[in-house]
């Protein structure tokens, strides 16, 4: 029988992944939390166990790890962006160790030891991101700002925003196809056509969400949906209410937070996270 | 008689930028509990007059109106259609611009969230207006963008029924779906007819679906009502609904044809197997 | 001095004015057809217009010291008699579905032409984020705001990258936003007036000022070398600045004529 599936903000997950055991308001602050530790952390060897930690929260949850295939391009982009910043734009101090000289360009050890810690940083950072956007369904963003007590219209605001990515892609790959129909190969064109073909994807896009701005506002108003601010008045919160906190998700939150203050306190009372520690310093 | 619960009168529109009148001077009175089908061809004002009945118009657009649409005791010029929404539930003919949640559980509470119902209320009508529209309990989790047409369209009724408003206007709801969605639907407004005592307003294209289930027949034309009656007596001058551009069923115009040939003197049937009748009497006579 | 309505606020304008006409005399003299300030006007009377204010040359004097409110055709941000114009529902909805436009728009150009972190060589997003400003207002500002976050993160970029970038994307809405609602431009770009104030604040200022920002969030989160700065800041610039003109340019010639008859344009902030 094949597995039920939930479809998230980037593709889809099993019904019965645990991931869905927590409320989605911990799932929205594990994001916010855990984002935050490899912007404190700058030692690499804590990054790289950040970034296995994290393939083995894809595989307990039960994500596709073809996800992180797509962002293939994406990891090797920014691998030669940081190699080439470092290398070509790292700047030269008479103590640095040259690698190799390419005319005017010394590539050393200093600036290529640094990028390496700069990437292996962001890998773990884009792999939280992938994760969040890999199990989290709209509804979920909604129910968990609602949960953080959010005014309604806020959080409303953010699902209807999510959907409308959804209703825009539809709309951009519909024009695409009638172009292709046309035998348009927008791959084979040089950069200005494509960027002259872009102009006529975005006016109909934008022209779009006009129009559907009248609709999804006749359905609100419809609907009995007072704009009254930022109050939420006398409505209910019958989506929210079915949603409970449970101890696991009072433990993954401590944990969480435990974690992000003790390497706040560490790295700020101790060099214990210093980069000097590292291997890579060693070498 | 009672008082009607939606009071048309002398209602002029026009939108903004527009030489034309969409409206030119609409008298319509509808009684609570009623089900009326309203008809005309396309560009004849249907929409304009659906939506001046929840006050989209005149509130939503700009234009200029004349005459007054009091629905439930409200002026819809002196009410927001917030207001009168709680009175006027409105479904659009594109299921999928009318929805505003990500699951359909959350469609279908969104309007009872708004007027702050206790939860089990909420839960109580919820499971009503799913009962009523025949979508399943699994459904709830889904996001209704990926349900077929007619599904879609079910939900979007269902959201609408949860509020259970005094009047329903359902605006060309098959118009976007295939002929199964377009069964689906006219299957759950048969079903609303039989188990909820709702005033309906359907714009339909589809007569042979709305005839049998209508007390009342609208005809709209370029902006006027040239006729309102029950359908029976609506469907008798076929002759007059074709120069007015709607094309009743076959099997009316079969049967007026047969009237036209000296055939057959009776009234019009309104179903095919009434029809079905009327030839069999024919051929028997002979 | 016969300053009219609006006393130190309207003083202000005056004082922009100067700058402003200053500025198109600069632009003029350098990209202008005949070297030289702008053409006199032939009346010794003839003006410098802003907004509802036409600013009197006296002969004598080359730079306007005198001021009298002389009434002038309406702009489309000026309100009817007696219109009330409140926040609503298509606000709301505006808001989200430019989000969705913009995300799209920036996730597209964000892996066409990547220069690391979000930063792009071709950057299609900062067209809805000044269109969306002058369109909607407030609404179009904080969904041009918000947007580059969604198609960062789509893109791959970290999220506290993306929280850094908020205030330059905040600014690359708001000034044109503020820009075409001071100085009453058409946001059709009817006028040369109107084009230079887009190419002003809504392509050049805007964005330098975005960049600026970026990169020096990007330098203090220690992502990029103080070396690389010119790189990343000239790639932000040209990356948005381009699209900004030819896209920007292209939704406000092609919407324009129909977004300010629709009811979600915001002839102030909010309404």
């Amino acid at each position: 029988m094949p597995t039920k599936m939930r479809r998230s903000l980037l593709g889809y997950l099993p019904v019965d992944s645990p991931i869905f055991s927590l409320h989605p308001m911990t799932r929205l602050l594990f994001l916010l939390i855990v984002s935050a530790y490899p912007m404190i952390v700058r030692l690499p060897e804590l990054n790289v166990a950040g970034s296995i930690f994290m393939l083995a929260l894809f595989k307990v949850s039960k994500v596709d790890l073809r996800v992180i295939k797509n962002y293939k391009m994406a990891f090797v982009n920014l691998f030669f962006v940081i190699a080439i910043a470092y290398t070509f734009f790292g700047g030269y101090n008479p103590d640095y160790r040259v690698l190799i000289k390419l005319g005017p360009v010394k590539v050393c050890w200093e600036n290529l030891r640094w990028a390496t810690v700069v990437y292996i940083q962001l890998i773990f950072a884009i792999l939280i991101m992938i994760f969040f956007l890999s199990t989290m369904r709209e509804r979920d963003i909604v129910v968990g700002l609602r949960a953080l007590r959010v005014p309604f219209v806020l959080a409303y605001m953010a699902g209807l925003a999510l959907r409308s990515i959804g209703l825009s892609i539809i709309d951009f790959n519909t024009i695409r196809e009638a172009e292709k129909a046309r035998a348009l190969d927008l791959q084979a064109l040089p950069f200005s056509e494509k960027v002259k073909k872009f102009g006529m994807y975005i006016v109909p896009l934008v022209a779009l969400a006009i129009r559907r701005s009248d609709e999804v506002s006749n359905a609100l108003d419809s609907r009995g949906f007072r704009f009254t601010g930022l109050r939420s008045g006398r409505r209910t919160d019958y989506i929210l209410s079915k949603y409970r906190m449970t101890r696991l998700d009072y433990a993954v939150l401590a944990g969480m937070g435990v974690f992000l203050a003790g390497i706040v306190l560490i790295s700020v009372y101790t060099d214990w996270l210093a980069l000097e520690n590292s291997l890579l310093y060693r070498i | 008689m009672a008082e009607p619960v939606i009071r048309v009168e002398g209602l002029k529109w026009k939108y903004e930028g527009s030489r034309d009148w969409v409206l030119r001077g609409v008298d319509l009175e509808i009684h609570q509990g009623e089900f009326v089908g309203i008809v005309g061809p396309n560009d004849s004002g249907k929409t304009t007059l659906a939506m001046s009945l929840n006050g989209l118009v005149p509130n939503n657009y700009p234009g200029v109106m004349e005459g007054r649409v009091v629905v439930d005791g409200m002026d819809t010029r002196e009410h927001s259609v917030a207001e009168i929404a709680e009175s006027v539930g409105f479904v659009f003919p594109d299921p999928e611009s009318q929805f505003l949640s990500m699951t359909v559980e959350e469609e279908v509470v969104f309007a009872l969230e708004n007027r702050g119902f206790p939860r089990e209320e909420i839960e109580e009508r919820m499971w009503w207006a799913l009962e009523l529209t025949n979508i399943p309990e699994d459904y709830l989790e889904k996001p209704p963008y990926e349900l077929s047409g007619g599904e879609k369209q079910r939900v979007a009724i269902a959201s609408v029924l949860a509020m259970r408003p005094k009047i329903i206007v359902l605006d060309e709801p098959t118009s976007m779906l295939d002929p199964i969605g377009k069964t689906e639907v006219i299957e759950v407004l048969t079903e609303m007819k039989r188990r909820y005592n709702a005033t309906v307003i359907v714009i339909e294209h589809r007569l042979e679906d709305i005839a049998p289930l209508a007390d009342k027949m609208v005809l709209v034309y370029r902006g006027t009502i040239p006729k309102v009656a029950p359908p029976r007596e609506f469907f008798q001058d076929v002759d007059f609904l074709l120069e007015h551009d709607v094309f009743p069923p076959d099997v009316m115009v079969l049967v007026n044809e047969l009237r036209r040939r000296g055939l057959y003197d009776g009234p019009v049937p309104m179903t095919v197997d009434e029809a079905e009748g009327v030839v069999r009497e024919i051929l028997g006579r002979r | 001095m016969g300053v009219g309505r609006g006393g130190g606020r309207e003083l202000i304008r005056v004082a922009l004015g100067r700058t402003f006409t200053s500025v198109i005399n600069g632009l003029w003299t350098v990209f202008g057809a005949k070297k030289g300030p702008l053409p006199r006007p032939r009346s010794r009377r003839a003006a410098i217009v802003e907004g509802n204010l036409k600013f009197i040359r006296p002969p004598s004097n080359p730079y306007p010291i005198q001021a009298v409110v002389i009434p002038m055709p309406r702009t489309v941000w000026d309100r009817e008699p007696g219109e009330i114009r409140r926040p609503g529902t298509i606000h709301i909805a505006i808001m989200a579905l430019l989000i969705g436009v913009g995300a799209v728009a920036g996730t597209f150009g964000s892996l066409s032409v990547p220069l690391g972190y979000g930063v792009t060589g071709f950057w299609p997003g900062v067209a809805v984020q000044a269109v969306g400003g002058i369109w909607f207002g407030m609404w179009g500002v904080i969904a041009g705001f918000l947007f580059p976050f969604i198609s960062n993160s789509l893109a791959g970029a970290p999220l506290y990258v993306s929280f850094a970038y908020l205030p330059s994307n905040l600014i690359q809405g708001l000034l044109p936003a503020w820009a075409f609602r001071y100085f009453k431009a058409d946001p059709s770009l009817k006028s040369g007036r109107d084009w230079i104030l887009f190419l002003v604040f809504g392509v050049i200022v805007n964005n330098i000022l975005g960049a600026a920002w970026a990169v020096t969030a990007l330098q203090w989160f220690g992502l990029i070398t103080v070396e690389s700065v010119p790189l990343f800041f000239s790639g932000w610039t040209i990356g948005n600045g381009v699209p900004a003109l030819i896209f920007g340019a292209i939704l406000l010639k092609a919407l324009s004529p129909l977004v300010v008859k629709h009811r979600s344009f915001v002839k102030g902030w909010w309404a």
